[in-house]
């Protein structure tokens, strides 16, 4: 029976590691002030766009068009407000165009 | 009814007042109930453990990778910065946030007086505390709440890094799987205590058969036997096993009835006649040689009545075994030839011819004694019930280690249905209704025999009978311990 | 013959004591181990009648131990409600003579005392027996009876040597039985008078006077008439 008694404790233990966690968890997401994240801003948007243009004229040949495709979206989905979307495309736009121009 | 009143006495039995354990809790002390406990610990502690290796395989998985990446991310910075200084550092900052198409980077660079010099966070937190390396922390995304964890890093001149990457996804799938091994571990445990009260009840029903009949039996109905469930498992191997042994004490108790009545009855009869004799004598004596008579004939009646305990008390002081010490080897021929002529002037005068059939050499292994009694018992029993002109033969022989020893006679014999009774005590055959004795001898014979570890046969001579008694020729054959004479 | 009784029980001290002076002894009794030890110890006694169970500390057996040690060889007979045959043994290898279980005849009791007494004497080894007419002679194993040769098997010159060892005492079935068979049980057929009559047929019929003679209620005695 003491054996029983040892699993017993053992299994309260882990019981109260796992409630720890998960309290833990819980309790670290939503204490204080959030602090606001400067890459979902429109002006960020035109960075982005500019840097595009930078990149893209900087290239020898001429940018494929899944390129110009991605960038364009990605500005009219500034324009229209959705600031995620359109930093998204114009983040992989950046990364094509480096790849195309072999920097990385 | 009976099944709910059995459980209770599993209950209650083990807190008589006689057999209280030390300290435990008052419901602990049932045994089904704790087996039922272990069984819900035991449900419950697997059920804990596979959550948690649940856990730590898809929540824990996800967050030691976001820490690797932005542990290798520190790295990297810190040697571009080392590299390159300043300028370089802020440069790489931009362009990783640049090329973050996951959307999940966060980057800060402050002075020393944490005021941003690169990245995409505001400023610093205020709620981070300084101590911390790795930090939740709450962040705003297009005015949208979100959750980043983030590590701090010193450079050196005062300036502080802080790397990062949302989680908000993560901290999402996190929180679902958490509450769904919440709700998983309620189930369980409601699982788990269903279970410990179908166990317990199963326990108690098992139990609850052998706990009625045990009960009924200390009430005294002995007849009561423990139900076989027939499923042929522990609970019927046990039940069994109880069975045989409330068989073996009922024919324990049956013989002890038996030989109580009998002792009652043949030592009775004697008493009586003794008694009798006394008070005719002190009534109706004529003379002072009718008197003597009478008390001379009354000692006759005590002595038999002597003889008969004295017979039973040896029976008894074979059967308990004590006398197996006084064991040793040796040679039973002369011992048979000696009874031979010690009886056969009695056989000769009832006009009976007794005859010996012995090897040279008969070796034996025991207590001689008791097996010369044995045999002169059989003898007696033989001569004594041979008819005039009949023939009592003793003979003997030895085969592989085993000396058998037969007494045959051509007397009335027993008949087979009364033959196993022979040897109990006090047994006296139709035959021998009118013969002296008290039903004793073949008694002794069998507990020799018993105590000898060998056996004693009756067997049909047709006409009269056969009594064979096997005895050990060797110390080893005789070795192992002796039967009680009740198995006979 | 002094006759030492060391019994604790009244009665059958009692009994034991009256039939003893009855027959001519003269009987000290002790009802515990230690005044029967002190008696053994300090008197001269003939025979000695021990129960095994006594009070007071020492028990029959103790009391035969000191007394063997002091190399002290009168006779003991033990009394003993012990009637089990480890118990017999372990009497007689104590240095016990005889051993008698109660309940028992006085018969009995005196016939074994007498015998002990008898064998007590150590007359030495004798090669020649004799009682009135009759001879027996130990060496050739040959028996006449008024110089007659009488033909025995080998068991019935063994009875008959008991017989007239004991000439003149009272010679009990049982001693007979242990003495000439060595066998230490009752058997239930009246195998010894058997026997005691097939002898009578040899040394007694063919003669005109009866040395074999059947004592009531107790046993036999070889003896001339005129004894």
């Amino acid at each position: 029976m003491r054996g029983a008694y040892r699993i017993g404790a053992f299994a309260a233990a882990g019981a109260a590691t796992l409630l720890i966690e998960l309290a833990v968890v819980t309790d670290a997401s939503g204490q204080s002030a959030p602090t606001p994240l400067l890459t979902d801003t429109p002006q960020y948007c035109a960075e982005l766009s500019d840097e595009v243009e930078e990149d893209r004229q900087a290239l020898v040949s001429p940018a494929p068009a899944e390129i110009e495709q991605l960038a364009e979206e990605g500005r009219q989905l500034c324009a229209l407000g959705q600031v995620r979307g359109g930093i998204v495309r114009l983040r992989r736009a950046i990364v094509l165009l480096l790849k195309a121009s072999g920097h990385s | 009814m009976t099944e709910a009143r059995a459980a209770d006495l599993v209950v209650r039995s083990p807190a008589s007042p006689l057999a209280r354990p030390p300290a435990h809790p008052r419901f602990l002390r049932s045994a089904a109930l704790r087996f039922a406990a272990i069984y819900a610990l035991l449900f419950g502690l697997s059920a804990l453990a596979l959550a948690l290796f649940l856990w730590w395989e898809t929540a824990g998985l996800l967050d030691r990778e976001t820490d690797q990446a932005i542990s290798a991310d520190v790295q990297s910075l810190a040697e571009r910065w080392q590299e390159g200084g300043l300028p370089a550092l802020i440069v790489t900052i931009q362009n990783r946030l640049a090329e973050n198409v996951d959307d999940n980077a966060i980057y800060l660079l402050v002075d020393p007086a944490l005021e941003r010099i690169a990245g995409n966070l505001a400023f610093w937190p205020t709620s981070l505390p300084l101590n911390r390396t790795w930090a939740e922390l709450p962040i705003e995304r297009a005015g949208i709440r979100s959750l980043a964890r983030v590590r701090r890093y010193n450079l050196p001149g005062g300036l502080h890094l802080l790397v990062g990457r949302d989680v908000q996804v993560r901290a999402e799938l996190r929180d679902l799987l958490t509450g769904a091994l919440f709700w998983a571990l309620l189930v369980v445990l409601v699982l788990g205590l269903a279970g410990a009260i179908v166990i317990r009840g199963l326990f108690r029903r098992a139990l609850a058969n052998v706990s009625t009949t045990a009960a009924a039996i200390s009430a005294g109905d002995l007849s009561q036997r423990v139900r076989i469930t027939g499923r042929g498992d522990e609970f019927d191997r046990l039940s069994e096993t109880i069975n045989e042994m409330l068989e073996r004490i009922s024919r324990l108790m049956d013989g002890v009835r038996q030989v109580s009545n009998a002792i009652a009855h043949d030592l009775r009869t004697p008493i009586t006649r003794a008694r009798t004799r006394l008070e005719d004598a002190a009534l109706h004596a004529q003379s002072e040689a009718d008197l003597h008579a009478a008390i001379e004939r009354a000692i006759a009646d005590l002595d038999g009545v002597v003889a008969v305990f004295q017979a039973l008390l040896r029976i008894a002081e074979i059967e308990a075994g004590a006398r197996r010490s006084a064991f040793a080897s040796f040679d039973a021929a002369p011992l048979l030839s000696d009874l031979v002529d010690l009886y056969g002037a009695v056989a000769e005068e009832k006009g009976i011819s007794l005859r010996l059939q012995s090897p040279e050499r008969l070796a034996l292994f025991g207590d001689r004694e008791l097996i010369q009694q044995a045999i002169a018992n059989l003898l007696d029993n033989a001569l004594k019930f041979s008819p005039p002109g009949g023939v009592v033969r003793l003979a003997a022989e030895s085969a592989s280690g085993m000396t058998a020893i037969t007494v045959a006679d051509r007397g009335p014999g027993i008949p087979p249905a009364v033959r196993v009774r022979a040897t109990e005590r006090f047994f006296r055959g139709e035959a021998a209704r009118h013969t002296p004795g008290a039903g004793l001898g073949l008694a002794l014979v069998q507990a020799v025999a018993q105590l000898h570890a060998g056996s004693l046969t009756l067997a049909d001579n047709a006409p009269g009978l056969r009594a064979v008694l096997r005895l050990p020729g060797t110390a080893e054959l005789a070795a192992r311990p002796a039967a009680t004479a009740m198995d006979a | 013959m002094r006759i030492l009784v060391v019994e604790d029980d009244k009665d059958v001290a009692g009994f034991v004591v009256k039939g003893l002076r009855e027959s001519g002894h003269v009987v000290e009794h002790a009802d515990n181990g230690r005044d029967g030890l002190f008696l053994a110890a300090s008197e001269p006694f003939d025979a000695i009648i021990l129960d095994r169970m006594l009070p007071g500390g020492i028990d029959g057996l103790r009391i035969l131990e000191t007394l063997r040690s002091q190399r002290n060889t009168v006779p003991v007979l033990f009394l003993s409600a012990l009637g089990q045959v480890d118990d017999r043994v372990l009497g007689l290898k104590a240095g016990g003579d005889d051993y008698l279980t109660k309940p028992f005849a006085f018969a009995e009791l005196l016939a074994r005392v007498e015998a002990l007494t008898r064998r007590g004497k150590g007359e030495g080894p004798v090669t020649k027996l004799t009682v009135g007419d009759l001879e027996m002679d130990l060496l050739s194993r040959s028996v006449r009876r008024a110089g007659q040769k009488i033909d025995l098997q080998p068991r019935e010159f063994l009875l008959l040597e008991y017989l007239m060892r004991h000439a003149g005492q009272v010679v009990t079935r049982t001693m007979l039985l242990e003495g000439v068979w060595d066998y230490h049980f009752d058997p239930q057929t009246n195998v010894i008078d058997v026997h005691v009559s097939r002898l009578r047929q040899k040394v007694d019929k063919p003669f005109s006077s009866a040395l074999i003679h059947t004592v009531r209620n107790a046993g036999y005695m070889l003896r001339t008439d005129g004894q």
